[in-house]
């Protein structure tokens, strides 16, 4: 269903939703733009690129208790999370929560994921301009226009009227009273931005077919020498998922962790299969681009940019991929 | 939904101490349905938590034919298992699992078997040793291949005499060097399988123990004949999860704590360079 609504209804909307959903949108603080709870809809951020950190943070924390040690011997859960509405999430970070939702889920549920993607609605929007470091459009078709996950996704047409792109019965019911149904020429306009949109994505991702063949080559350890393994790349990708679990006093805490550090992967022994920078470097690719797909059928990246925009030594994977090939020097594999 | 991350207590029933850093616990669940329904393949492991302090994986060495408790022998090695070896009978600890594919018993009847195992390695191989022994007519001869670098580093002494007890079972007990009052073999353990040459028809070998006498013992039993499928073997790894999400075990695209611990040589056999 596709309605086209007024900023002012947008606003309204909002306004409306505050008593029974706790609102979250991009807002700005000190020139960084980051995910907050807001108190009027006058804080939302509607014209930014992305947000620095994705939106996965606020279903997968930086650290997240799991549970806390009661005296009588008990393991007191968290409460459940409130009802959230997340307006103006990124069509690449919703994207994200559609692959991370298949790692949490399965075999074993680990429900502070899903139990937050099940209590928050998502109302995306669309991105005007997306920045020379996305490459959305190389991992899902639709890319900055891309309605996957999402419960309903908002094109800005002009400064007062957006189209809305209703996807799922839970959006439905949210716009229900608000907006009027889209015309013809109302899908034309959209349309026509979404091709002008997908002009503006000058990056593209290719996995090379070798990238199975080439695990021992040395072409790894020339390109990861420029790496200064800070895992930067990790801890902002809108998919990365590794955590650590650790007890701080009574408290069982769930936290972040990235493969990039040589700590992930030592063993109590004092062994540590992926000692070596290059292997940890590798890791990352592997993992997103040959194991997942493996694993998952798709691989664990969205084109969002961050790991490009961000990175401190300027490593552009989408560069390294482009480039990589079997290498053989005369000092043997690594 | 069940919480996956949520303990069971448990509490410390016995302490053995095996070695002068390895200590094997008896555990037993508070609740009393879980205490006698606590089910678990041989090579499973549990993730163990002493409040406060953490939790780490540790292999079930008991056999689950042993009813009303468990066991994990466990060596003092990092943060966790110092504090592990400061608790007393009686504590109460938390567990959960089991986790893990553990060893294919199924296809372990109507074969010799061959066991080896490397230090602490014999842990997991224990709970199998013993639960073969149990349903001893189910399999053919069983010969175990047991080292460790000194004497005083062998677990399970009092169970050796049990195990060459039973019927067309050999044990073959080495240490890395020569020592005063020692009467058993002398040599690492790939080359004492190479002395005793045993034969690979319908035979399995599974192979438990540090890194590098797996990656040693696996060429001498593939020219013994054994075939990539008939080597099997568990890997160990950083774990945090337990459940196939955390990445800390991944190599190669698998999780070890959900697809292994277990996994013969052909499907290890592409990063066996990594282990």
């Amino acid at each position: 269903m596709e309605k086209i609504i007024t900023k002012t209804e947008i606003d309204k909307l909002i306004s409306n939703l505050m008593n029974d959903y706790e609102i979250i949108s991009p807002v700005k603080e000190e020139d960084i733009v980051l995910f907050k709870t807001i108190k009027k809809s006058e804080e939302i951020l509607w014209d930014y690129a992305n947000s620095l950190k994705p939106a996965k943070e606020l279903f997968f924390s930086p650290r997240e208790i799991l549970f806390e040690y009661s005296a009588g011997g008990q393991f007191i859960e968290p409460g459940l999370t409130k009802n959230r509405i997340i307006f103006g999430i990124r069509p690449c970070d919703a994207h994200g929560l559609v692959i991370l939702d298949k790692v949490f889920d399965g075999d074993y549920k680990d429900n502070y994921y899903l139990e937050k993607r099940e209590k928050t609605i998502l109302v995306g929007l669309a991105c005007e301009n997306p920045d020379k470091t996305c490459f959305c459009s190389s991992l899902d078709k639709d890319g900055p226009f891309s309605t996957k996950g999402l419960d309903i996704l908002l094109i800005k047409l002009n400064s007062e009227f957006y189209f809305a792109e209703i996807i799922t019965e839970k959006g439905e019911k949210l716009l229900k009273e608000y907006g009027k149904n889209a015309g013809d020429s109302d899908i034309k306009e959209k349309n026509k931005l979404m091709q002008e949109t997908q002009r503006k994505i000058v990056k593209g991702l290719t996995v090379p077919e070798n990238l199975e063949t080439i695990f021992e080559s040395d072409f790894w350890d020339k390109v990861s020498r420029k790496c200064i393994a800070c895992g930067i790349c990790r801890y902002l990708c809108a998919t990365c998922h590794c955590f650590s679990i650790t007890d701080e006093g009574k408290e069982r805490v769930k936290y972040h962790a990235a493969c990039s550090f040589p700590s992930f992967t030592k063993e109590a022994a004092g062994t540590n299969p992926r000692e070596k920078k290059v292997s940890r470097y590798k890791q990352w690719y592997y993992h997103k681009f040959s194991y997942h797909k493996k694993n998952h059928g798709e691989y664990l990246c969205v084109g969002c940019g961050r790991c490009i925009r961000n990175c401190p030594v300027k490593i552009d994977f989408t560069e390294v991929l482009k480039n990589a090939k079997p290498i053989h020097s005369q000092s043997g594999k690594n | 939904m069940q919480n996956p991350y949520i303990l069971n207590q448990a509490k410390i029933e016995k302490i053995t101490q095996e070695t002068e850093d390895i200590k094997t616990f008896d555990i037993s669940f508070l609740d009393d349905k879980l205490k006698e329904n606590f089910s678990y393949i041989p090579g499973q492991f549990v993730m163990f938590s002493v409040f406060g302090v953490g939790e780490a994986p540790f292999c079930i060495s008991s056999s689950p034919t042993v009813k009303g408790y468990f066991q994990c022998s466990i060596k003092k090695m990092g943060k966790v298992t110092q504090e592990i070896h400061k608790l007393e009978a009686g504590d109460i600890v938390g567990i959960r699992g089991p986790y893990g594919n553990g060893f294919p018993v199924a296809e372990l009847k109507g074969k010799n078997l061959l066991f080896v195992a490397g230090g602490i390695g014999l842990a997991p191989l224990r709970s199998l040793i013993n639960y073969t022994l149990s349903n001893r007519k189910d399999y053919q001869k069983i010969s175990i291949f047991n080292g460790a670098r000194t004497s005083k580093d062998l677990v399970y002494k009092n169970e050796y005499r049990n195990w060459e007890k039973s019927p067309d079972t050999k044990l073959y007990l080495t240490v890395d060097c020569q020592e005063e009052n020692w009467a058993c073999m002398v040599g690492v353990v790939p080359k004492i399988i190479e002395q005793i040459n045993p034969s690979c028809e319908n035979a399995l070998a599974v192979v438990c123990g540090p890194p590098i006498m797996i990656r040693f013992t696996i060429p001498v039993l593939s020219k013994l004949g054994f075939c990539e499928e008939a080597i099997i073997t568990t890997l160990e790894r950083q774990m945090q999860c337990g459940i196939g999400k955390c990445g800390h075990c991944m190599i190669g695209g698998v999780y070890v704590c959900k697809d292994g611990p277990v996994f013969t040589y052909a499907q290890i056999k592409k990063f066996i360079e990594q282990i």
